[in-house]
């Protein structure tokens, strides 16, 4: 089988053994380097996901730097594990101390907490550790099997289906996210319009770049990407200061009753289908799909008013969701090159720094590096499992260490990290005028989010569609006529539709709220 | 003044004056797409969006919450980063993380001040061990008083 075979190359690019001089005595010493990297990402994965007010996204982008030195497998290995990894730890402070590190973990937090004050803290970990690993090895799966179809599909497609999808893209991430439809909409229209300051592709001129030398090149992604998730989100935690004190719950037997599994199992299951298509979907990912899960097993439950009183559904079925849909994004990004959310904009991102252009062509011309990223996601899941359970306690500890003491560190991390990408202070402080313009659009209630995908995407949908127009001479009629870029756009008109639709609007609104 | 309102001026004036900026840029045809055609649908895309906030602001619907722009940690955090940018030349990686972990002080958060030193010591070793050593990275480390400059003005 071809799956196996490539799966097979995948599993030996990560047990990769390097031999290394230990510094002491100067013997050399076996270093299985890429699994080193699989367990560095895993771990500080965790470790941001344990923290609230601090996203897979803002590590990523702090990281970014330090990965420049390593090859771009180890890089790559370890990114990415950051993002899974993060949503491994929101859960754990969620179902604790009822705070979740990361968005992604506040389903869970709704039945995971009441578990844990009846005393069954240790059964919804357990559960919502192996739910997650479940979800990770079958969306794994789903990536090594949908991803090379999907990317030969790819390569028939013209500047029309990729404009096509672009827009798919964008209107889908205005639809899923939180928030008013309209303001998100504005949103990404703000996110292309900063996207296009600098050096048009096409022409070679300037646009809106004021005679700064430093932006001719256009904003640096990272700068912007930091400014609104380092620094617009430490300036919004210190102006609402959460109530931080936890009081942790007692572990006692991680072990989960034969009626606990029994009830989660086919929540899990349920959780893994709905997570994994939530993520393929652009806009999707991991947020979304838990909402999506927790509401679909409180609609499905024989008795839901058990829901919101400690139901182990609820933490099998969204900590599922959220793991698949995480790893399901990688899809879109790795086979078609176009992100379906910020963290995955990032990646793209940091692929480029490494001179590798994810899309159609990049598994085939890089087919170690893909196989390997595969199968470092299942290593990655089984170390996380051996991450979270028994070190539980360590994490929780985490969680007293006041912001006083954090935010300056992030804030360090953050500066440090823009300024080695390009070795320039002004970055630095353009960031800091990023992350005053986020903080300011957050406080009059615009989630930034879908800004940076329009910040990424503009640029490349304007020379998509500048391409189809010039092709076509001036006719929009040619979206209609090429029958896939028909069906995507069909796709993307349903969805606003849909949208419009009162009693759907209804129930978006609902599945926020909770 | 609510936060529909705020959003729907937002989204007009960032329109506005980016429909202003590109004035100058070429707006070819549909056909043969001039650098001034993207940024000008946008920028009216932008406006429209602006004014439909606004107008349903207007009647007293959608998002009523109130701005509250808590302006002191916007200043404090802006100068801890804007300090680093202005100091890192001219006093080397450690001093500036230390001169820009302190201020963390006036946060309001409750701490200890000799936590906070240390911490901030720490952190100015940790990066300095991790950027200049581990990784060889080319950052300044030592404080170099004659090479101070403003960001933006010279080959930094």
């Amino acid at each position: 089988m071809d799956l196996f075979s490539n799966l097979g190359l995948g599993f030996a690019a990560c047990l990769k053994i390097e031999w290394m001089t230990e510094p002491l005595f100067g013997t050399l010493i076996p270093v299985p380097i890429n699994i080193f990297y699989c367990f560095l990402g895993a771990l500080f994965g965790t470790l941001i996901g344990v923290l609230p007010g601090i996203g897979p996204l803002a590590t990523i982008a702090m990281l970014l730097p330090i990965t420049f030195k390593l090859d771009p497998t180890g890089a790559l290995i370890m990114l990415a594990g950051i993002f899974y990894g993060a949503q491994y730890g929101g859960s754990t402070t969620a179902i604790l101390v009822n705070l979740p590190g990361e968005a992604s973990s506040v389903a869970t937090a709704i039945d995971g907490y009441q578990m844990a004050r009846q005393g069954r803290a240790g059964a919804a970990l357990a559960t919502a550790a192996l739910a997650s690993f479940f979800a990770g090895c079958v969306s794994t799966l789903v990536i090594a099997v949908a991803a090379p179809p999907l990317s030969r599909m790819a390569l028939l497609f013209g500047p029309a289906e990729f404009s096509a999808l672009m827009i798919l893209g964008l209107v889908a991430a205005v639809v899923l996210a939180s928030g008013s439809i309209i303001a998100s909409i504005g949103m990404v229209m703000v996110g292309m319009m900063l996207g296009l300051v600098g050096t048009d592709v096409t022409t070679g001129e300037q646009r809106f770049t004021f005679g700064i030398r430093q932006i001719h090149d256009g904003i640096d992604f990272v700068v912007v990407a930091m400014g609104l998730f380092g620094i617009a989100e430490v300036m919004s935690n210190l102006a609402d200061k959460h109530a931080r004190s936890a009081d942790s719950a007692k572990i006692d037997s991680l072990m989960p009753t034969r009626d606990d599994f029994r009830a989660a199992a086919p929540a899990a299951i349920r959780g893994t289908i709905l997570g994994t298509l939530l993520g393929v979907l652009p806009g999707g990912g991991a947020l979304v799909a838990s909402f999506a899960s927790y509401s679909l097993e409180k609609r499905t439950a024989a008795d839901p008013s058990r829901f919101g009183k400690g139901a182990i559904e609820g933490v099998a079925g969204p900590e599922a969701a959220n793991n698949a849909g995480a790893q399901a994004s990688f899809i879109p990004m790795l086979s078609l090159g176009i992100p379906p959310n910020a963290v995955m904009a990032l990646m793209i991102a940091a692929m480029t720094i490494h001179g590798i252009t994810p899309g159609p062509k990049f598994m085939t011309d890089k087919p170690v590096l893909f196989w390997a990223m595969v199968a470092s996601m299942w290593i990655g899941n089984l170390m996380l499992v051996i991450l979270n359970l028994p070190l539980v306690g360590i994490w929780v500890r985490l969680l007293r260490i006041p912001y006083a003491y954090l935010f300056p560190a992030i804030l360090v991390f953050c500066a440090v990290g823009v300024y080695t990408v390009n070795y320039r202070v002004f970055d630095v402080a353009m960031m800091a005028g990023v992350g005053i313009f986020g903080y300011v659009l957050r406080r009059i209630g615009c989630e930034p989010a879908p800004m940076i995908l329009g910040f990424l995407l503009g640029p490349m949908l304007e020379e998509q569609f500048r391409r189809t127009l010039l092709l076509s001479d001036g006719s929009l009629v040619v979206f209609v006529q090429r029958p896939l870029a028909a069906a995507l756009l069909g796709v993307t008109v349903l969805l606003l539709l849909v949208m419009a639709l009162p009693n759907l609007r209804k129930s978006r609104e609902t599945v926020f709220k909770e | 003044m609510t936060q529909q309102i705020a959003s729907g001026l937002f989204f007009l004036l960032f329109g506005a004056a980016y429909f202003w900026l590109a004035t100058d840029l070429a707006m070819g045809t549909a056909a043969d797409m001039g650098v001034g055609y993207t940024p000008r649908m946008l920028a009216v895309g932008s406006m429209g969006i602006g004014a439909i906030l606004l107008s349903v602001g207007a009647l007293g619907r959608g998002n009523r919450e109130p701005v509250s722009l808590a302006v002191k940690p916007l200043l404090l955090t802006t100068a801890m980063v804007a300090g680093f940018a202005l100091l890192l030349p001219w006093l080397g990686l450690p001093l500036t993380v230390i001169a820009c972990v302190l201020p963390a002080a006036l946060s309001g958060e409750k701490f200890n001040f000799g936590l906070l030193l240390l911490i901030a010591i720490g952190l100015a070793v940790f990066t300095t061990l991790l950027s200049a050593w581990a990784l060889k990275l080319q950052i300044p480390i030592w404080p170099d008083l004659a090479g101070f400059k403003f960001p933006g003005s010279g080959p930094r």
